[in-house]
């Protein structure tokens, strides 16, 4: 059995674990993001779509139309300055110069256009944006109301993240069901770090009226989410955990069992977000067909 | 009576025999399965070392400006709002900053040679965790893994050797209570156990992130570009802007 106190110290571990993943998992998401834009711009301008008929079908209520729009204007708000030689850059730039930019050059116009239309992608951003305070002051209610959208829609990040505001009182009041409610559903799409906030949730017993510990779905949970994202220096301090033999050794038999038959008849549901691709091939059918 | 005995050995043997092919085939697939599995976290490992030094540093330096932006912001203006955003620009830059820095070991490029992986093949089929035949068997196969698994990764082969010589050197043969043929048809259920498990974890790994990003910049590197420089220089740029900004205020609140 395992002392008290060891006990004590795992909670903070696994926050702390959970901490620095997260944190290390939204750089590496941020970067991709990012690159996707990139990457995304200079394919549409490589194509010769003009920003003239993508402009028009904005116009006429596309969102993935608003979507590239979007990411254009604010990729190139960065870009305007940017020195570098970069194919993409000059893209960038040739585009705006020619362009009618001055006409709709408002990021964050089009953003909301998008988002407003059921864009996940564009929800996804938006609520991004607000959170990190790069649309004016920091506003938690329409962090929470686009991660919302986008999560209803199915977006499994999204739904992580509506999980996290209700955890810790992001735009709505903290409930600890309700956001067991959001991770359970990113959860079931195979979102790492959602297995692993659940699993903190039932080891911590904040689920349970009395807050009682449930060894069970954590064990689950914490084997789902596998902790191969985990950095070396966090599994260290909970190396014990990580291979699951301490949380056995607090556990029946019987509970060992059931919970590795939870584990077993666990099944992946698909992730209906969008992928920082998809959009963009659906605009370009767009443009395609309007000719 | 006798004759008897003789009939049920040999079907016993019979058997035996075909678990054992069994087994042999199931530990080549297992071995496989392992290399598979070391390979594609090495990889991901390397390319997301390499991502945190040449994009995540500069994520990190950004965030920096933008918190000294938010402190600069409260210190001329100090309502309680501008004082919770720069506490949390503050936050958020540590946080990117421990991100980007917290691996101190740069990793190189993971290219692992043909013996290497020849020896690891052979260490994953000797000494694989879930081929022991009793718990404290187990728990000796289960560290040596582990060891042969960073020893793969850092591209040591004499280390892979060493691990396979500890291994033999231990091994108590007359320790063994079960009968064989339970012994094979436990052994072959834990390597199919792993086996699903293998696949699963693999699985995973393909839905994160960085095997996404990476795939990406393979994808964008078909066609001549590099998506981690390009991705670099955009946020040098923004990095300028930021530095710019918290100059001319910093120029200003004089």
């Amino acid at each position: 059995m395992m002392a008290e106190e060891e006990q004590s110290q795992i909670v903070p571990a696994v926050q702390r674990g959970l901490e620095l993943t997260v944190a290390k998992s939204a750089l590496i998401a941020r970067g991709r993001r990012a690159a996707a834009t990139l990457v995304a711009v200079a394919d549409v301008m490589y194509c010769g779509f003009s920003m003239n008929s993508i402009r028009r079908l904005a116009f006429h209520g596309n969102p993935d139309a608003a979507h590239f729009l979007a990411e254009f204007f604010y990729g190139h708000s960065h870009a305007a300055l940017c020195q570098s030689d970069s194919d993409t850059l000059r893209w960038c730039r040739n585009a705006a110069e020619h362009g009618p930019v001055e006409e709709c050059g408002d990021a964050h116009y089009w953003y909301i256009k998008a988002a407003e239309h059921g864009q996940m992608a564009a929800q996804n951003k938006l609520a991004l944006l607000y959170e990190d305070g790069d649309l004016g002051p920091h506003n938690e209610v329409e962090v929470a109301r686009w991660y919302r959208a986008a999560a209803e829609l199915g977006d499994m990040e999204c739904q992580y993240h509506l999980g996290r505001c209700y955890h810790e009182g992001i735009g709505v009041a903290i409930d600890y069901h309700e956001a067991a409610k959001w991770y359970r559903k990113a959860a079931d799409c195979g979102a790492i770090y959602a297995q692993m906030a659940l699993g903190v949730m039932y080891y911590a017993g904040v689920l349970h009226p009395a807050g009682e510990r449930d060894y069970v779905h954590a064990f689950m949970w914490f084997s789902l989410g596998n902790w191969t994202n985990v950095p070396d220096e966090v599994i260290k301090h909970v190396e014990s955990l990580k291979d699951l033999r301490s949380l056995e050794a607090l556990m029946t038999q019987q509970q060992i069992a059931e919970a590795k038959r939870l584990t077993a008849a666990w099944k992946r549901s698909p992730d209906a977000g969008d992928d920082a691709y998809s959009f963009l091939n659906r605009l370009a059918t767009a443009l395609n067909h309007t000719g | 009576m006798t004759i008897q005995i003789v009939h049920e050995t040999s079907r016993d043997d019979e058997n035996i025999h075909a678990k054992k092919a069994a087994l042999e085939e199931i530990r080549s697939i297992l071995a496989e399965l392992e290399l598979e599995l070391a390979d594609l976290k090495a990889s991901l490992e390397a390319f997301e070392s390499r991502y945190l030094r040449e994009v995540g540093a500069l994520y990190a330096e950004l965030d920096e400006w933008n918190a000294r932006i938010a402190e600069l912001v409260a210190r001329q203006n100090p309502t309680a709002d501008a004082t919770r955003q720069a506490e949390e620009a503050r936050r958020h830059a540590r946080s990117t900053y421990e991100a980007a820095h917290g691996d101190r070991a740069e990793k190189e490029d993971f290219n692992p040679s043909p013996d290497l992986k020849k020896r690891f093949r052979e260490v994953a089929k000797r000494i694989h965790p879930d081929l022991a035949s009793d718990p404290a068997d187990r728990v000796r196969r289960t560290r040596l893994m582990a060891d042969a698994n960073r020893a793969y990764q850092a591209g040591d082969a004499e280390v892979l050797g060493r691990i396979l010589d500890e291994y033999e050197a231990g091994v108590h043969r007359d320790e063994m209570r079960e009968t064989e043929l339970n012994l094979l048809t436990r052994q072959i259920t834990q390597a199919n156990e792993r086996i699903a498990e293998i696949k699963r974890e693999m699985a995973v790994f393909r839905e994160s992130e960085i095997f996404k990003l990476k795939r990406d910049s393979e994808k964008a590197s078909g066609e001549g570009r590099d998506l981690l420089s390009e991705l670099a220089a955009s946020i040098k740029s923004e990095i300028e802007l930021a530095r710019q900004r918290h100059d001319a205020m910093a120029e200003a609140n004089r």
